[in-house]
């Protein structure tokens, strides 16, 4: 019996690890009263001057809360954007003051949805670099995480990997 | 007997041509991330094995002629003739759709590597005429893929192409107090094979593998 508790005891201690490890396997990840922002990329941009920002959003808390802000020391602005598609299927931006959060929910950046746009750099950013990137919410204290600047396509052909595979 | 989804996707592409109004709307989420999923893998389905969706009928070339970013005129029909072109409408403060697909479109090349379809003549349409000089266009191609072709037109040119193309123009919006500005675009790429007639349209967030595979097969003709 003894042996057994051990055991059940050992799995969860090391489930829990397993958690942990994979928290940390993103490219950057930090909570802030149940707000994690996890994945930040950066397609290394074409124009020099201005890049969007992939990421996710997760809100584990039972509270509902808006990404209300952010900012970085190596970009003149950071702005929030939402992809749009009018009418006659024009595929545009809007800026957004404030993006709710759900209570348990997440908010998935990527090309077809969300961005942060970055404007005005200090220095072209290239594969490799790091841009700390500051995120304010309604409620949560401030989030910082690295964005990490990959090679662009690498972010979906992960996904492509998988299909293949799959 | 009548396969729905290509019946029900021929017209709603066929509608949009004749009626002269943007087919981008029942098209983008044919071409979207979705297709990728292929749940559509009925029997005469025109677009199973493929990425994009067919074009029926096909688009013509526009009968326009832009200018290169190297300051040369560049009549489409002319200066495509033949050639395996894809054909896209974006600016150089595209953040996003642009970059995601000149990127896809430049990594499929590199992964066909050489033969059939991989050199397809990719050309990029700058729709913002004060922001898309042929100076920032060289420069936001070359951070791609030196081989593609950057031009520009005036607006009556770049409105001709898209109308002939049923795509809606270009919009420009009012700028900020920083003298930014949004722009509206149809993120569609147009892929013309050597018969010069457009059978394929691709979402901005067409899949490389799509690509790989289709490229190869566009360059032989093959649309279906």
């Amino acid at each position: 019996m003894r042996s057994h508790r051990s055991v059940v005891l050992f799995a969860t201690v090391a489930a829990a690890l397993l958690v942990t490890l994979a928290a940390g396997c993103g490219s950057s990840s930090s909570a802030a009263g149940g707000l994690q922002v996890i994945d930040a990329t950066v397609d290394q941009p074409p124009n020099p001057q201005q890049a969007a920002v992939r990421l996710v959003i997760r809100n584990d808390s039972a509270t509902a809360d808006a990404l209300t802000g952010a900012s970085s020391p190596l970009a003149k602005r950071a702005t929030i954007h939402r992809t749009t598609t009018d009418a006659q299927g024009r595929t545009g931006m809007d800026m957004l003051k404030t993006l709710p959060i759900p209570a348990g929910g997440e908010v998935t950046f990527d090309p077809t949805t969300f961005h942060v746009m970055l404007e005005g750099f200090t220095k072209a950013p290239t594969v490799g670099d790091k841009i700390p990137i500051t995120f304010t919410f309604a409620k949560a204290a401030k989030v910082t995480v690295q964005a990490k600047v990959i090679e662009p396509g690498t972010a979906t052909e992960e996904h492509d990997m998988d299909r293949d595979h799959g | 007997m009548v396969d729905p989804s290509w019946s029900r996707r021929r017209f709603l592409v066929s509608a949009a041509g004749t009626a002269g109004i943007a087919l981008a709307a029942p098209t983008l989420a044919a071409c979207g991330l979705q297709n990728a999923s292929s749940t559509d893998a009925d029997v005469g389905d025109p677009d199973a094995g493929w990425g994009g969706s067919l074009v029926s009928p096909p688009l013509p070339k526009p009968d326009v002629t832009f200018t290169t970013d190297k300051g040369e005129p560049f009549p489409v029909r002319e200066a495509t003739a033949g050639k395996l072109t894809m054909l896209f409408f974006g600016y150089t403060n595209c953040p996003n759709q642009c970059p995601v697909y000149l990127n896809t479109v430049a990594r499929a090349r590199a992964a066909i590597g050489s033969g059939p379809g991989s050199d397809p003549l990719v050309v990029f349409v700058g729709i913002d005429l004060k922001r898309d000089t042929p100076e920032a266009l060289r420069t936001y191609l070359n951070n791609i893929d030196p081989t593609f072709v950057g031009l520009t037109g005036a607006q009556d040119i770049i409105d001709k192409a898209s109308s002939e193309l049923h795509f809606a123009p270009p919009v420009i919006g009012a700028p900020d107090k920083n003298g930014d500005y949004f722009v509206g675009h149809t993120a569609q790429a147009v892929a013309y094979t050597a018969d010069n007639k457009g059978h394929r349209l691709y979402g901005y967030d067409v899949r490389r593998a799509e690509l790989v595979h289709d490229l190869p097969r566009l360059a032989k003709g093959t649309f279906t």
